[in-house]
């Protein structure tokens, strides 16, 4: 069942046109991933989603209404109210929200041992860590058990322990409602997404399940590893006059197509020995979100 | 759409005196009161001995319960609007530059409740001062001056409430239209200035809301009032909140 339909939305700044008739699907009980990179158009659709601005044209729907009560919002640089604690704070959320007292309770008592700020919950919020913010984002966004979370890049600003904690949170959420998260940081989406789909200078590139994204668009690739950077860095020069398409991964290891490097074998073997580059090591490895990402942006940017 | 007004002003309320906004507003208030009557009062002796340090002689005509009420008049329609517009200009513009009015807006809540919610606790706010500062004035005056109108200086406390609130109602409502505090503020400040100097001239003056001012003296002498003044506050009062109502529902974050 569709929890999210969003129909030809467009969103106009003056001369800027940040969404050009974005149309997307999102099904109930997914965890969806929002990829693009900087300035592509995901905040801009996540705050039209949250009622915070209007589209310019277009529409959307979330469980066939288009109700604010069927939502819960996290912004990309959440900020509260810095003289309430925690529990003041989801309290007032729930009150806004129309729950009872009792509910609300009930409710902040959950989350706060599910967002693991328990200890904090009489801090006032002013005093947090930027990953006891998020947290707390995260814990007033669900406190009404709205049909559909919106996180706006929710791990984006965190160091990699607070990353790796805001995503296990994120993952268990899908047994209580549908998210829609935004990201440009593809890692974060292939490890708790569902189904995903890219947008690039405010248009929809794709939107496939993860697994097909990954089986479907991506190649196996063969990742040469060298000594020194350098000799990484003329290989990479050389192959590409071979009009072979090379991916420079760490500063000492290039990335090529496996099927590239099975029909011109000999061709890259010659041209390594010619010119002494000596590898230390080759490893096929599996496609990965920021390899189809890559293709599409790139193929984008050539269209 | 829930009665979320209740909720709402206890948020503010409770951030009025978590910011210490509340208390400065009351501290204000109290020593304006103590002050009018007690500065009123021991003039003359204060005049005598600056006098007499510079051997000039200087005389005063006796001082009465009008002088008190004419400075407690003069310290709130001019210090105390001040401080007004410190208070209340960033009530709503403060919130959209810290990012916390998204929090709000993306709940099941209108516009309209946020900002009345924001201008009904402002009102609570300067009841509770003036009604301090009055009962405070009123005991000093009545203790130094003989024949001090009581009820009809509570009377002309609620025109002085009447003043106030257009000064608060108008920083908030111009708070609601623009983005930073500082400008809602300066913006404010500057409308204040507009009508002051239009009340100091005559014929159209006398439809400046700051005309109340005068007209709280007329009050306290028992004197006839005009009711031009008070038109022109309800005018600005309601022009404030329908333009701040109006720009704040197209009002997008642009962070």
């Amino acid at each position: 069942m569709a929890m999210i339909e969003i129909n030809s939305i467009t969103k106009h700044y003056r001369t800027i046109e940040a969404l050009k008739g974005v149309s997307l699907c999102v099904q109930e009980g997914t965890i969806f991933g929002f990829l693009g990179p900087n300035g592509a158009g995901k905040t801009t659709l996540i705050r039209i989603l949250a009622h915070l601005i209007e589209p310019t044209s277009g529409s959307f729907s979330i469980d066939g209404k288009d109700l604010k009560q069927h939502i819960g919002y996290l912004a990309q640089q959440p900020a509260f109210y810095p003289w309430m604690t925690a529990r003041e704070l989801l309290r007032f959320s729930g009150k806004l929200y129309g729950l009872t007292s009792l509910e609300t309770e009930k409710r902040i008592h959950e989350l706060l041992s599910l967002c693991g700020i328990q200890a904090a919950a009489d801090r006032r919020v002013g005093t947090y860590s930027g990953g006891m913010i998020q947290r707390l984002g995260i814990a007033q966004a669900i406190l009404h058990k709205p049909k559909v979370v919106l996180l706006d890049e929710p791990a984006s600003a965190l160091d990699p322990i607070g990353r790796k904690e805001i995503l296990t949170l994120i993952s268990r959420l899908h047994e209580e409602t549908t998210v829609f998260m935004s990201s440009h940081i593809l890692e974060d989406i292939q490890r708790v997404c569902d189904e995903v789909a890219i947008i690039a200078d405010g248009s929809i590139v794709l939107q496939q399940d993860m697994d097909t994204l990954l089986r479907s668009h991506a190649q196996p690739l063969i990742s040469l590893e060298f000594d020194h950077p350098s000799d990484a860095l003329l290989c990479q020069t050389l192959l590409s006059k071979l009009s072979i398409e090379v991916a420079r991964e760490a500063h000492n290891r290039i990335v090529i197509a496996e099927t590239e490097y099975q029909n011109r074998y000999s061709q890259i073997m010659n041209t390594l020995n010619d010119h002494d580059l000596r590898l230390r090591s080759l490893n096929k490895q599996n496609a990965t979100l920021e390899d189809v990402f890559m293709h599409h942006i790139k193929e984008r940017s050539h269209a | 759409m829930h009665n979320n007004i209740g909720i709402l002003l206890w948020k503010e309320m409770t951030e009025g005196l978590r910011s210490y906004r509340i208390l400065i507003w009351v501290m204000v208030c109290l020593f304006f009161g103590i002050l009018s009557p007690l500065s009123a009062y021991y003039m003359p002796d204060i005049l005598a001995m600056i006098g007499s340090t510079q051997n000039i002689a200087l005389t005063l005509s006796e001082v009465t319960y009008r002088d008190a009420v004419d400075q407690y008049v003069k310290n709130f329609t001019q210090i105390g609007s001040i401080i007004m517009i410190f208070l209340a200009m960033g009530s709503v513009a403060g919130e959209k530059a810290d990012g916390s009015l998204q929090f709000l807006m993306v709940r099941p809540i209108s516009f309209h409740v946020i900002l009345f919610a924001k201008i009904i606790a402002l009102m609570a706010m300067v009841v509770l001062g003036i009604g301090i500062a009055a009962l405070v004035c009123a005991l000093y005056t009545q203790y130094l001056f003989p024949g001090f109108p009581l009820t009809l200086f509570i009377q002309s406390n609620l025109i002085l409430l009447l003043y106030l609130l257009v000064i608060g109602v108008m920083t908030t409502s111009l708070s609601a239209m623009v983005s930073r505090p500082v400008t809602a503020g300066l913006a404010s400040l500057g409308l204040w200035l507009v009508f002051s100097m239009l009340g100091s001239l005559g014929g159209a003056g006398w439809y400046s809301f700051t005309r109340l001012a005068s007209e709280i003296i007329q009050v306290v002498e028992g004197f006839p009032i005009s009711l031009k003044p008070f038109s022109s506050a309800i005018l600005v009062i309601l022009g404030s909140i329908g333009g701040g109502l109006c720009v704040l529902s197209r009002w997008e974050p642009s962070h």
